[in-house]
């Protein structure tokens, strides 16, 4: 029985990860941070599909566990010292006008979804993966107004830094 | 268009993580130890080392010593 579970959980995480590496990369600026993250997250992933009863896809089931995952690290890693990547910031060098390729946006917008916090974060990335605000606000336990003015407080925080 | 559907087309068209992980490192990953759990093993064994050296200052040795 715990085998069969086991498998199903390795198939299914095996093929929604990319999900867990996008946040790994929307919560940390460089390879070891990301690994970690990428691991706590597989833990608690595992640790908690023992309860998961499938009443909801396994993928947006995945999207709850792995932001409050990176949400509650993050908050415990802000006590530390901070230190900035330079790809972080690289932006500020860069101009980014309308007509760039799509790769220099996407560095563009990695490093404007960096200086947001880690609420703002997750909003905007379930923005980016075109989740409707009823998943938005269950996902993240707040309500569906609530997420709703969250989320344009983000998308303005975030165009503001896009495009000063 | 609104500026963001423009960043957020590009949000769609990235390319997926070049280091996916298999099934055999997701399994060894799950079975691994939270960093948070190792850290409080580490607290307490400080912790332990602490305790008992302060205990020691406490303890009359000089009989053992005699």
């Amino acid at each position: 029985m715990q085998k069969d579970l086991e498998n199903k959980f390795l198939l299914d995480f095996e093929a929604n990860q990319n999900i867990v590496h996008k946040i790994c990369r929307i919560y940390t600026t460089n390879k070891d941070a990301h690994n970690d993250l990428f691991q706590e997250i597989t833990i608690q992933v595992w640790k908690n599909y023992l309860k998961f009863r499938g009443d909801s896809k396994f993928s947006t089931w995945m999207y709850r566990v792995a932001l409050n995952t990176a949400i509650s690290l993050y908050r415990k890693s802000t006590r530390k010292v901070k230190t900035q990547d330079f790809s972080a910031i690289a932006y500020k060098i860069e101009s980014t006008p309308y007509e760039d390729t799509e790769e220099i946006q996407l560095k563009a917008l990695y490093a404007a979804i960096h200086r947001l916090n880690d609420i703002e974060k997750a909003l905007i990335f379930l923005y980016l993966e075109d989740k409707p605000y009823k998943e938005i606000s269950e996902t993240l336990g707040i309500t569906y107004v609530n997420a709703r003015v969250k989320m344009n407080r983000a998308k303005e925080k975030l165009k503001n830094i896009l495009n000063p | 268009m609104d500026l963001l559907d423009n960043y957020k087309k590009a949000w769609k068209n990235q390319p997926e993580e070049a280091s996916k992980r298999s099934t055999i490192e997701i399994y060894k990953l799950a079975h691994s130890r939270s960093a948070s759990i190792v850290k409080w093993i580490f607290i307490i064994g400080i912790l332990e080392f602490l305790i008992l050296n302060t205990l020691s200052f406490f303890m009359d040795n000089d009989k053992t010593n005699e």
